[in-house]
């Protein structure tokens, strides 16, 4: 468990998806430690815990597979290298900071970084907005006006942003609550 | 001390109201910025350092730790973004009946638009405090139909942002 998490996990360049793609192929396609459906029912319940996704579904498969000796090891197998490897590129760029050409280096990536971001939020919302739609006209208004007044209030500083998520998700939670037509 | 304990609390209540990736960064932001622990900048390098970095996009707040209070405080990151999705371990046997309530559901569906919204915001934010030209428009623009389109992996277009950075604004 932990060596294949860390093989996952360093692979993984590129955040959640890569990280989804090599874990499935590793467990679920080679080794079949997991079948297809257990995969799906553990990807579901790390959709709903707090916090990175990749990190509950590693401790799932662990769990699954060896007991929470497993957990540990898996979870130990996907953060330790990945930490050691985020704080010693952190600590190289403070060495090369101050070098000319880093900050324009920083600028062009952060960009592209936003770019990325818009892709990823767009994958993860138009689900969400066509389930509302197919619920009710005003749990499709909701989901569209959520991100964008949650987008206004945060960079106004209007208020802080836990009541601005945990009133977004009381409000739709409300809305669901409704049978689906 | 106190002010590592403060700041792991901050971390942790930001992950325990999040949902994956980037959506912790809205929070974190606010409460570190107000009390000046860390400064636009340091969001923009740890950010960047989190998508080339291996492991998870999650990841980020190691490297803001790190830039803003050394080894300690990437350690710290590490531990508040690892805690909240452990509930995913007691939660496994009651999962069934919980993820079929249309409730819950709604709840994280809620969260999730709220955290999209906000972190655009947190993010295009920062990208102006660098000043926003044609150039940051083109990149933009092209990162989002490379990624898209999945036509080149995201750490290929980071590395080819910095070397199109480094020709347009790099002093000579």
């Amino acid at each position: 468990m932990f060596l294949l998490w860390s093989k996952i996990g360093v692979k993984s360049v590129g955040g959640g998806q890569a990280v989804q793609f090599y874990a499935f192929e590793h467990m679920v396609t080679e080794l079949k430690w997991l079948t297809y459906d257990e995969w799906v029912q553990l990807w579901g319940l790390s959709q709903i815990v707090p916090g990175v996704n990749v990190i509950a579904v590693c401790a799932l498969t662990g769990l699954r597979v060896a007991g929470m000796a497993g957990s540990v090891a898996a979870l130990a197998g996907l953060m330790a290298p990945s930490v050691a490897a985020t704080i010693l590129i952190s600590a190289a760029y403070t060495q090369i900071a101050q070098l000319a050409g880093v900050h324009a280096a920083l600028r062009g990536m952060f960009a592209a970084v936003v770019g990325a971001a818009l892709v990823l939020n767009w994958r993860v919302g138009r689900p969400i907005v066509k389930a509302a739609r197919a619920r009710s006209r005003i749990a499709l208004t909701a989901s569209v006006a959520i991100p964008v007044v949650a987008g206004t209030v945060v960079a106004e500083q209007w208020v802080p942003v836990v009541y601005v998520l945990l009133g977004s998700a009381a409000l739709m939670s409300a809305l669901w609550i409704q049978k689906p037509r | 001390m106190a002010g590592n304990l403060l700041f792991f609390l901050l971390l942790l209540k930001a992950s325990f109201l999040s949902s994956g990736g980037l959506s912790n960064l809205p929070s974190v932001h606010q409460d570190l910025i107000s009390r000046q622990w860390a400064h636009e900048g340091q969001f923009v390098e740890a950010l960047a350092i989190g998508q080339l970095a291996p492991g998870p996009t999650g990841l980020w707040v190691v490297a803001l730790g790190y830039l803003t209070r050394g080894t300690a405080g990437a350690l710290l990151a590490a531990a508040a973004i690892t805690i909240p999705p452990l509930l995913a371990l007691p939660m496994d046997r009651v999962y069934r009946r919980l993820a079929n309530h249309r409730a819950v559901e709604g709840f994280v569906f809620g969260l999730i638009l709220a955290a999209a919204g906000s972190v655009m915001a947190v993010l295009v934010g920062a990208l102006k405090s660098y000043g926003v030209d044609a150039v940051t428009v083109f990149i933009l623009a092209a990162s989002v139909v490379l990624v898209g389109h999945r036509v080149l992996p995201r750490g290929l277009v980071l590395l080819l942002s910095a070397a199109v950075g480094v020709a347009v604004w790099a002093p000579r």
